[in-house]
């Protein structure tokens, strides 16, 4: 007897849809598979187990025993191969979750997966919902290290000059860059973004909701303002300690995801400041904070990048997941690629490059096949100006590395700034409040 | 004979029911306080809990029914990286700090209405704590 062959991960899935199919509608129109922590599937059925008897219930064996044998380590015993919803105390809101995702489909039965993720369930979430009408916009960059920091910095400062009220939230908790920069120690809120999340945790932000928002110094002789909710403030004391609790999901006595908490934040400290424009500074990479930050904040995103190959393999990463999103048709719309730290020679070749580069990745995972049909269709050229992938450039310049504008005795030199990233802030202007204006 | 936490929890449940429907409220709230004993244990040893060869729970704090053990699931979760888990039992106080297993020996009418309403909702908080312990595939 040959051995059976080791099932890996990705496998697993696949099995347990043919392994499903098998049944067709014998129990039922839909059924959905449950993944665990680890991977391991299972079925969740609707009703309890005592409303299995007779044809379902040999069906259900057949199923489990089959499921059992062909999944190996992915898979349970068959008496745990099988959940019923009617027998927990909220299976069917369980099984009608809006996290699950239709799979597969084959003559009238419908397979859905509901994925039970440690972490990184808010890339495919619907966005939250908001009262205030402020646009939003998130910076965020799949690497760090791409003057995404800078370039943020550096615009607030120029809608400060034409009278704007920018709030930044420095989102970037594990490596906080904005609120420093923007922030002398002197400058400081007592508390910052951590503290609000500690505070919540045992239901008292009232404590520090008055107490984390300060003015930069930087738009003093503005006309306009940067008021910024840093990650830390005077007060703050032990960080790691503080910020070790910051990704609970509960907030006070109850549950509630990190995404919700975060919304609450945003949306009472606008609500109070009302600004023309919120920014808020994504940590780089997969980590959840991004996903909330760029999926599910109904903000318009800058996506920074360079044309390296490990920039274009993570992003494509994100961007194949990001086609299970329930609304891709919309947030699709919402993404714009910025091309960091644009070498000073050879910048034409280097922009073309970069282009195809990005073109690929959208192409790929976002755009849609142009048919016959082509009303409506999200495609566009590779030359297309106004397309997603069509990079808005921030120039490499000397004089904007170890960037610290209020420490530094020339403060922001607007003829650099202009000639690096002139295109960039001018084309974002319109975007944001273009969409405002035709909201 | 052996322990199965999980299997009990659910089979106290189901029978606590049973007398709920029925207006004996009385066994009800004793089942379902061994109902939500039986589903924090599961849960902790999902966690790591170690037991002794008899199935008993090997520290001597974790050997005890839901009115001690309400909190010491708290304790051991937030040490544990459960406090996921913890986090759902919301409230100040334990609600089953009025129960206790001797009360099998009391007369019917010593258990009130309140209290074993207060009890199965409690015990019903308990049952989905270990539903998403399952769901998670923390435990099978």
């Amino acid at each position: 007897m040959s051995k059976q062959k080791p099932v890996l991960f990705d496998h697993a899935l696949d099995i347990a849809i043919e392994k499903t199919k098998g049944v067709g509608t014998a129990l039922g129109d839909e059924i959905v598979l449950v993944r665990d922590l680890r991977g391991r599937i299972r079925v969740l059925l609707p009703g309890g187990r005592k409303d299995y008897t007779d044809a379902p219930k040999a069906v259900l064996k057949r199923l489990t025993d089959e499921l059992s044998a062909a999944l190996c380590a992915y898979g349970f015993p068959p008496e745990r191969a099988v959940l019923f919803a009617g027998d927990l105390v909220q299976g069917d809101d369980i099984r009608a979750s809006g996290d699950r995702r239709l799979i597969a489909e084959e003559g009238g039965l419908k397979i859905y997966l509901l994925d039970r993720q440690i972490i990184g369930q808010d890339w495919v979430r619907s966005p939250l919902e908001r009262k205030t009408t402020n646009p939003r916009v998130t910076f965020f960059g799949i690497k760090g290290g791409v003057g995404r920091s800078t370039a943020l910095i550096i615009w607030a400062w120029r809608l400060a000059k034409h009278g704007k009220k920018v709030l930044i939230f420095d989102l970037d908790l594990e490596s906080p860059g904005v609120s420093s920069t923007l922030l002398p120690q002197e400058y400081l809120p007592d508390y910052g973004i951590v503290d609000w999340f500690v505070e919540d945790g045992v239901g008292q932000t009232e404590i520090v909701d008055n107490a984390m928002i300060a003015t930069s110094p930087l738009a003093k002789d503005l006309p306009g303002e940067i008021r910024i909710v840093p990650a830390f403030g005077r007060e703050t004391g032990d960080y790691l300690s503080k910020l070790a609790r910051c990704y609970a999901e509960f907030s006070g006595n109850a549950v509630q995801s990190w995404g919700e908490r975060v919304q609450r934040m945003v949306e009472r400290i606008e609500s109070v400041e009302q600004p023309d424009l919120v920014i808020l500074d994504s940590r780089a990479g997969l980590h959840d904070i991004a996903a909330v930050l760029v999926t599910r904040m109904d903000a318009d995103n800058f996506l920074f990048a360079v044309d390296s190959a490990q920039t274009w393999t993570a992003y494509s990463f994100l961007f194949r997941h990001w086609r299970q999103h329930p609304q891709v048709e919309t947030f699709r719309q919402r993404l714009q690629i910025v091309a960091g730290m644009v070498p000073e020679t050879g910048r034409d070749d280097y922009l073309k490059r970069f282009r195809e580069n990005s073109w690929d990745l959208f192409r790929e995972h976002l755009y849609d096949e142009i048919g016959a049909d082509t009303h409506d269709v999200f495609s566009f050229d590779v030359d297309s100006e106004d397309a997603p992938h069509y990079p808005l450039p921030v120039f490499w310049n000397r004089a904007l590395q170890e960037f610290d504008p209020l420490r530094s005795t020339i403060g922001i030199d607007e003829q650099i700034t202009e000639a690096a990233m002139g295109k960039f802030m001018t084309e974002a202007e319109a975007m944001v409040f273009f969409r405002e204006e035709n909201a | 004979m052996s322990v199965d936490f999980r299997d009990a929890a659910e089979r106290h449940w189901e029978d606590a029911g049973c007398l709920s429907a029925d207006t004996r409220l009385a066994n009800a709230d004793h089942l379902y306080g061994l109902s939500a004993e039986c589903a924090l244990k599961a849960v902790m040893l999902s966690l790591g809990m170690s037991l002794r060869p008899d199935g008993a729970p090997a520290d001597r704090q974790h050997r005890v029914h839901i009115n001690q053990l309400w909190n010491e699931f708290v304790t051991f979760a937030h040490d544990r990286s459960g406090a996921h888990y913890a986090a759902r039992m919301t409230g100040a106080s334990n609600p089953f700090d009025d129960w206790d297993v001797n009360q099998r020996y009391h007369h019917r009418s010593s258990i009130t209405r309140e209290a074993a309403e207060k009890h199965q909702q409690a015990a019903m908080t308990v049952k989905q704590i270990l539903e998403t312990a399952v769901l998670n595939g923390d435990l099978i």
